[in-house]
């Protein structure tokens, strides 16, 4: 006790001495010069701060400051952006001058690359680094979403389906097959990249051109994304929690009839066709509809706010040999559609270990995803977004009278097809449930300090199942189903994959080398089981043994294997000639044997010009420009993405009939099949230069290429005349692809302003060279394909104005024209009369014809696309700003040919609605409204093209991190909150819901538009796709 | 020091699994282990008759008999019409069918799968070590299955590629037209081939395949279109002498599934509710690769199915309502098969056991809907897409209005009396030899025409008719035709045969579109 007391009243005896001490030394001012490292140039704006305090300064335009201190023995830091940062103990001084050193110039910036890294300055082939930073501000799952914008020559196309994959590709399509990049996460090779989480991700880089990417061969074709996930590192635990909680919302809406208008304008084009007005429209029936009773604003009942929310935590640390990161996350997204779906949800967990023991190294790797998504429940196939303006607004939503207690339609009293969104949404049942785990040990062992050998072993297991329950329901007309059904799906993945490399490194004076040699294989299996059955009855059980009625199961199983010998050889000159050269050869189960193996080699060399002396001699180029490399490469790669067992004709045990009551089994080839089936191969060239300024605070990155993508597998519409139910898939196309791209960032600061700015511009010329056999053209959903042409031209008819009078129709080319010049208002019921759309006759034949004057109507490929991005900060204040756009595009509007066609079935917009033609009015460019459309003034037609050109914010987020002073107190280390918004605005000509157009439809609509979209011929089809939603959120990061 | 011999271990285990993968010469010899491949296929008996089963097996497909040629045949005759809200039955009945229309498409499709299933079946069978009767018979079911093939696609699309032989060589997929005329020859020249090795009869397992009978009335029916009369009668007449057919005592038994196969049927396209997976009608009609699903029912049950009870796109027209009405049985009572064919209105008709008047209570009096083929079954109705009621194509009365026909054409009318009235006794009409005796030929000609619309209506039989009795070219009878029924209003030159398909313009250049489109 008495020491205890004996030690404070020390402490009290000194604390006014130290008090009085700290107020004289506050007296103290350091001043000093901060020029750069190399040039020796001064360095203005550098922010110096005491360590340990927010008392701090920048330099002046001469690199010149001054700043007061309390104590000689504290700390400065020394930063600036694009610089490495110093810290400088004051050690009593006063006057303290510094040399920073750019980052740029450490030659410390590694960049991970196939099987190995290199420092980003030796880079010779089209690598881009993704800012992660930057890209994890986004409000999205999905690593490929957040792509979107941010690299040149990357194109995402996404939907606002929570869940739904996007479509990430990259300088354009190299196959007509999958057209997705290769994801390699940690060194392994990965599919389904939604499953992985972005807070995970540590650095993302995109190998575009052959010399990076032919290392993976033949899976390299569209382009390899390499992620490499959070590691531990050496010192104490670090605790850091991110987690952000918002609203979405679908904010677009089209401009609907409602009932009153709606019942007019039904009745109107019913009685065009001669028809008379049905029960519901008619005030005189017992079925009739009251417009003041009934009105239905299907898009504003349908589309409803939903939250968002996500929440990680990352722990790490690690001590001298051992270091260990452990994460975990949560994601959930609601549907901005009422009902439970769509919506999705996932949790991740994530282990990285990494220990060494002398020359072992050995990392292990676990990670595992769950994941559950409810689907967007369609009926025949239309996209429900379709089916929501076509429904119409005399139809009520609830109907406790019907099976299920929705609405329906009634054929008898309303001739419409009027699917009851809200109600399919809530009573059809459908989601798919996936739980991945992806393991990997990694052991490397150092024989000597420039020789190691590495070997990857991993195990990627999926198991995704479906599930659909359909009850008994009746959503009227055509929408009804009497027998509740229930399909299970499980499907199983797993992949192995063995990888061994060995890793050389030698300096000869000014030679530096470097060599790789390796061998993988590669196991992959699929299983599929399939589990229906039928005649549930309420009280619904719903699993399989509950039902009654046609159980049935089926299943198949799929493998494929893969056999890769590489190599790279890497060699650089004075640190100004650089050479990478690359061979893989792959072989695959996939192709008949005598085409099993593929070789897939790249070159590519770089040319340090800032580094040669009649660049240096140059004063003002050696003031300004502190890097300039050219650099060049040419390589192939390929694609055997061709599904499996292609080559072989195989006979179906499918076409069975009936004799005398029983079943008679039925056996035959029903697809033809070309054994000759080889590798794609993607010839890729590459023109880059990578310009340094003013000490990197100015970078810009500026490619040229040019692929040539041969072999394509195509399945060539072959005539239907042949049989076979598909056609066979040849090596017939080949596909140009060429464009520019550019990237720019630039960074500084002003006091305790700091900005970094970056942009993105590419271009995409796409051009068809051959598309095999008689290079007949590919038609998708009113597209059309052929040699000369880009993929996927929208192609169509020409309007020409409208019809004025009987004497138009009869002195123009043929389209409907009832025969005898019939005149009247009968034949103006079922053919071309006055009102009706002329149609170009563009061969000149007197009639229009699908053969004849269908043309070209543009593309649904940007000219270009562009990102731009600021990063800005001021003390604790942080904005960023992302704009997102692309520009010279078409859109085939097809939801606004569905509300415009004025053809019946279903409701309008108030566009055709004001301004039709009639006698009176005499539009001409808005037809007549009359059932069946008998002219089909609503096929595909220049009428239904829109500029698809936009500007979107994608993201705006502001944040403000707490002083350190006053989260200390509580034990924070540093905590930040932010606001943001996703989709804020999109600047567009476009009318439809979003001019960001995915294709999430496969089938085709009763009475909807014919055709299926089908991917890459049908881009830019707008059937109906999910629109992305406007996301207001709030979020929270917090470091222990 | 135990996380170091952990590591170790782990390492260890990796090595192991990657000399043991590696060793494996084999890795990349993948074999399929789901479907036998084609060249190890055709090797056995029982390869040859699961093959031909498969030829059968196109008839049922959505184009062909599981719907839209049932629909196609129907719409455009004067018997029916559509209301349909999908256009493409409306375009049908009007006689606008577009090129770029997808069901015209299937019904392409559907034949041109059967053709390249059958010319397999005739490649291969030959070759197979087998039992040669058996053999004989499956190629002459296939070379019967083949004719029908041709047959519709001719009578529908007029100007058609013949494909006789498969090749996987893409140099020679663009098949161009051939003449009519010369597909007309190889028409009969399946149906010839198939006659000698035919059976009468089937029994057991077999009943529902192709006969001797089948192939002779085909034949017949192929020479009536020819215009070749005395050719089709000796057919006909070979079929009726056979004495193995006769006609049912109740018209009702040739709709019905406990009527299927009777002593009146020829041929006809066997469908079950239950075989099969349970997925409905062929995959619900998709033209794509058999899967085990595809259950052996039709889609037309649902499509002609009564308003509320199916989709009724297909409707029957009050012509022919009106035409039934026309006659009385000898006892002064309705033509039995007017409540055979249709649902109409009359005091205790009921539609699936519901009261007329109950079901449609606002329209009951004008309402009418197809009958035929339907199963009608109490507390039931068609949503199910899984009507497994057989389809009829070629029936005995079919045969002996086709001889009277060519009796009539050759100028034997009085010898036309005994058939026509076989046909009409069954309905217990009075004899057309009593009632109308010494009929001129033309007189005659319109009994035919008139006891044949109602005895097949709804079976696709009219449309044929009226092709081949060119009515459609007859200023005077298109206009009768368009008073009977409006959707004749939309008949333009050329348009008495579908549009070819756009998909197989598109795909072959060597085609040309029909004149008139």
């Amino acid at each position: 006790m008495k020491t205890i007391i004996q030690k404070n009243l020390k402490y009290m005896v000194l604390l006014p001495l130290i008090l009085w001490q700290t107020n004289v030394l506050a007296q103290q001012n350091i001043h000093g010069k901060v020029i750069d490292g190399k040039t020796s140039q001064a360095l203005p704006g550098v922010n110096i701060v005491v360590k340990g305090t927010t008392n701090g300064t920048a330099t002046d335009p001469n690199g010149n400051y001054s700043l007061s201190v309390s104590a000689s023995n504290d700390t400065l830091i020394y930063s600036y952006i694009g610089y490495q940062s110093q810290t400088v103990p004051i050690m009593g001084r006063s006057e303290i001058n510094v040399k920073l050193m750019s980052r740029a110039l450490q030659g410390k910036q590694l960049v991970v690359i196939g099987y190995g890294t290199q420092q980003k300055r030796d880079l010779t082939g089209s690598i881009s680094t993704v800012n992660s930073k930057q890209f994890k501000k986004n409000v999205t799952p999905s690593i490929g979403d957040a792509l979107q914008g941010r690299v040149a020559g990357v194109s995402v196309q996404n939907s606002g389906t929570p869940g739904a994959a996007p479509y990430v590709k990259i300088r354009g399509p190299a196959t007509f097959g999958n057209n997705q990049p290769l994801y390699v996460v940690d060194g392994v090779p990965v599919g389904g990249i939604q499953d992985f989480d972005l807070s995970d991700v540590k650095s993302i880089q995109v190998l575009k051109d052959a010399s990076a990417a032919a290392i993976y061969g033949s899976r390299a074709a569209n382009g390899v994304i390499i992620i490499t996930t959070k590691q531990g590192q050496k010192g104490k635990v670090k605790v850091n929690y991110n987690g952000y909680y918002g609203s979405q919302s679908i904010v677009k809406r089209y401009d609907m009839l409602n009932s009153t208008q709606y019942q007019k304008f039904d009745d109107l084009i019913l009685q065009n066709a001669g028809w008379s007005i049905p029960p519901a429209n008619d005030p005189n029936s017992s079925n009739y509809v009251d417009p003041n009773k009934v009105n239905t604003n299907w898009q504003n009942a349908a589309f409803v706010p939903a939250t968002i929310q996500k929440h990680d935590i990352t722990i790490s640390g690690g001590t001298k040999n051992s270091t260990y990161a452990l994460s975990g996350s949560y994601f959930d997204q609601g549907g901005t559609l009422k009902g439970p779906g769509p919506s999705f949800n996932r949790y991740t967990g994530r282990i990285n270990v990494d220990n060494t023991f002398g020359k072992f190294e050995v990392k292990s790797s676990a990670y595992y995803a769950n994941w559950k998504k409810i689907n967007l429940t369609g009926l025949h196939g239309a996209s429900p977004i379709f089916d929501i303006l076509h429904a119409i607004p005399i139809q009520p939503i609830y109907d406790p009278n019907n099976v299920g207690g929705y609405s329906g339609t009634d054929g008898q009293i309303e001739p419409t097809i009027s699917l009851n969104v809200i109600g399919a949404n809530n009573l059809l049942q459908s989601n798919t449930n996936v739980d991945r785990f992806l393991g990997s040990i990694t052991a490397k062992y150092n024989f000597m300090s420039n020789l190691y050998y590495k070997m990857q072993y991993s195990y990627d297991n999926s198991f995704v199942k479906g599930f659909q329950f359909i009850p008994d329901y009746n959503l009227g007309f055509f929408y009804n189903n009497s027998n509740a059904k229930l399909d299970v799906n499980e499907d199983r993945y797993n992949t192995q994959i063995v990888q061994n490399t060995l890793h050389y490194k030698k300096n000869i004076g000014d030679n530096h080398i470097g060599l790789m040699v390796g061998y993988t294989q590669t196991v992959s299996n699929h299983n599929n089981l399939h589990g229906h059955a039928e005649g549930y009855t309420q009280p619904y059980f719903e699993v399989l043994n509950a039902g009654t009625q046609n159980k049935n199961t089926s299943g198949y199983q799929q493998k494929n294997t893969l056999r890769s010998f590489l190599g790279r050889l890497t060699y650089n000159y004075k640190d100004t000639y650089l050479v990478n050269g690359t061979l893989r050869r792959d072989g695959s189960s996939r192709f008949s044997p005598k085409h099993k193996y593929g070789i897939f080699p790249s070159i590519s060399l770089g040319w340090r010009i800032s580094n040669e002396s009649f660049f240096n001699s140059i004063s003002f180029l050696k003031k300004n420009v502190n890097d300039l490399k050219l650099r060049a490469s040419y390589g192939k790669l390929g694609n055997q993405d061709i599904g499996d067992y292609a080559y072989t004709a195989f006979i179906n045990n499918y076409a069975h009939y009936e004799f005398n009551g029983n079943m008679a089994q039925g056996d035959i080839q029903v697809s033809l099949a070309n054994p000759n089936i080889q590798w794609e191969t993607n010839i890729s060239r590459d023109i880059g230069l990578d310009i340094g300024l003013l000490n990197d605070k100015v970078t810009l990155n500026i490619d040229y290429y040019n692929n040539l993508a041969e072999n394509i597998l195509v399945q060539v519409p072959i005539p239907p005349s042949t049989g076979s139910v598909s056609a066979p898939t040849i090596n017939a196309a080949s596909l140009l692809n060429k464009g520019l791209e550019f990237s720019a960032d630039y960074k500084g600061s002003k006091g305790a302003f700091h900005y970094d700015v970056s942009g993105n511009l590419s271009t995409l010329h796409n051009k068809v060279l051959s598309l095999g056999q008689g290079n007949s053209a590919i038609y998708g959903n009113g597209t059309k394909t052929v040699v000369g042409g880009s993929i996927g031209e929208f192609y169509g008819y020409v309007t020409n104005g409208i019809f004025q009078n009987w004497d138009q129709v009869y002195n123009y080319a043929t389209q409907n024209q009832a025969p005898n010049g019939g005149r009247n208002s009968v034949t103006a019921q079922t053919h071309t009369a006055p009102g009706d759309f002329k149609f170009k006759d563009l061969n000149g034949d007197g009639k229009i014809t699908a053969d004849g004057d269908r043309t070209f109507l543009g593309s649904p490929i940007p000219k270009f696309k562009y990102g731009f991005n600021a990063n800005l900060s001021y003390k604790n204040w942080d904005m960023s700003i992302f704009f997102q756009g692309v520009y010279g595009n078409k859109i085939l509007n097809r939801m606004r040919q569905l509300v415009q066609d004025e053809a019946g079935y279903g409701n309008y917009d108030t566009y055709v609605y004001n301004n039709h033609w009639t006698s009176q009015n005499h539009s001409n460019t808005v037809p007549r409204p009359v059932y069946g459309d008998p002219n089909n003034n609503g096929r595909n037609s220049n009428r239904w093209l829109e500029d698809g050109s936009y500007l979107q914010l994608k993201n705006l987020q502001i944040g403000y991190t707490i002083p350190h002073k006053i989260s200390n107190k509580v034990g924070i280390n540093n905590l930040r909150i932010y606001v943001q918004g996703q989709n804020v605005f999109t600047i567009t000509k476009y009318s439809g819901y979003s001019p960001i157009i995915s294709h999430v439809l496969t089938g085709v609509s009763r009475g909807g538009p014919s055709g299926t979209a089908d991917g890459l011929f049908s881009r830019g089809v707008d059937v109906g796709s999910y629109p992305q939603p406007r996301t207001l959120s709030l979020g929270l990061t917090l470091g222990f | 020091m135990k996380i170091l011999k952990y590591s170790k271990l782990l390492v260890l285990v990796t090595g192991l699994t990657l000399i043991s993968t590696s060793c494996d010469k084999n890795l990349l010899n993948v074999t399929n282990p789901n479907q036998q491949t084609a060249a190890t296929f055709w090797k056995t008996s029982k390869d040859a008759v699961h093959a031909t089963n498969a030829v059968y097996q196109t008839l049922q497909s959505d184009g062909a008999y599981g719907r839209f040629t049932d629909t196609y045949e129907d719409l455009r005759s004067d018997g029916t019409h559509a209301e349909s809200p999908w256009t493409e039955f409306t375009h049908a009945g009007d006689f606008q069918t577009l090129p770029v229309s997808f069901q015209d498409n299937r019904v392409w499709r559907a034949y041109y799968i059967g053709v390249f299933r059958a010319n397999q079946v005739l490649e291969h069978v030959p070759g197979i070590k087998m039992d040669s009767n058996l053999k004989k018979r499956l190629l002459a079911e296939t070379h019967f299955l083949r004719g029908i093939f041709y047959f519709n696609l001719l009578k529908m699309y007029h100007n058609i590629p013949l494909v006789l032989h498969t090749s996987s060589d893409p140099s020679k997929f663009d098949v161009p037209q051939t003449s009519p005329d010369s597909v007309w020859m190889q028409i009969d020249k399946d149906f010839q081939a198939a006659i000698p090795d035919l059976p009468l009869k089937y029994s057991g397992d077999n009943v529902g395949r192709a006969t001797k009978g089948a192939a002779e009335a085909y034949l017949g029916k192929s020479y009536l279109f020819q215009k070749k009369y005395q050719a089709a009668a000796t057919e006909f007449k070979k079929v009726i002498d056979s004495g193995v057919y006769g006609l049912v005592a109740n018209d009702r038994d040739n709709f019905d599934k406990k009527g299927e196969n009777n002593k009146e049927s020829i041929f006809e396209v066997q469908f079950s509710s239950t075989l099969g997976g349970s997925g409905t009608a062929n995959g619900n009609g998709i033209w794509g690769t058999p899967q085990p699903n595809w259950g052996e029912n039709n889609l037309r049950g649902n499509t002609y199915a009564p308003s509320g009870f199916g989709w009724a796109d297909i409707e029957p027209t009050h012509t022919l309502e009106n035409e039934f009405l026309q006659d009385s049985t000898i006892n002064g009572n309705v033509d039995p098969r007017l409540p055979a064919s249709l649902f109409y209105y009359y005091p205790g008709e009921t539609v699936y056991g519901v009261p007329y008047k109950q079901a449609y209570p606002n329209s009951y009096k004008t309402a009418i809907f197809w009958r035929k083929y339907e199963r009608d079954t109490p507390g039931g109705n068609e949503s199910d897409v899984k009507n497994g009621i057989d389809n009829r194509l070629m029936r005995y009365a079919d045969v002996l209005l086709m001889y009277a026909e060519c009796l009539n054409d050759m100028g034997q009318t009085n010898s036309a009396y005994k058939y026509i009235d076989m046909v009409r006794s069954r309905a217990n009409l009075p004899k057309l030899a009593n009632t109308k005796p010494n009929m001129t030929q033309s007189q005659m000609m319109t009994q035919i025409a008139h006891t044949r619309f109602l005895e097949f209506c709804g079976e696709e039989h009219r449309y044929d008719d009226i092709l081949r009795w060119g009515w459609l070219k007859d200023p005077q009878k298109l206009k009768w035709l368009q008073q009977r029924d409006p959707e004749f209003n939309g008949y333009k030159p050329g348009h008495e045969y579908l549009p070819i398909p756009q998909s197989a313009l598109d795909a072959n250049p060597k085609l040309h579109q029909n004149p008139g489109y």
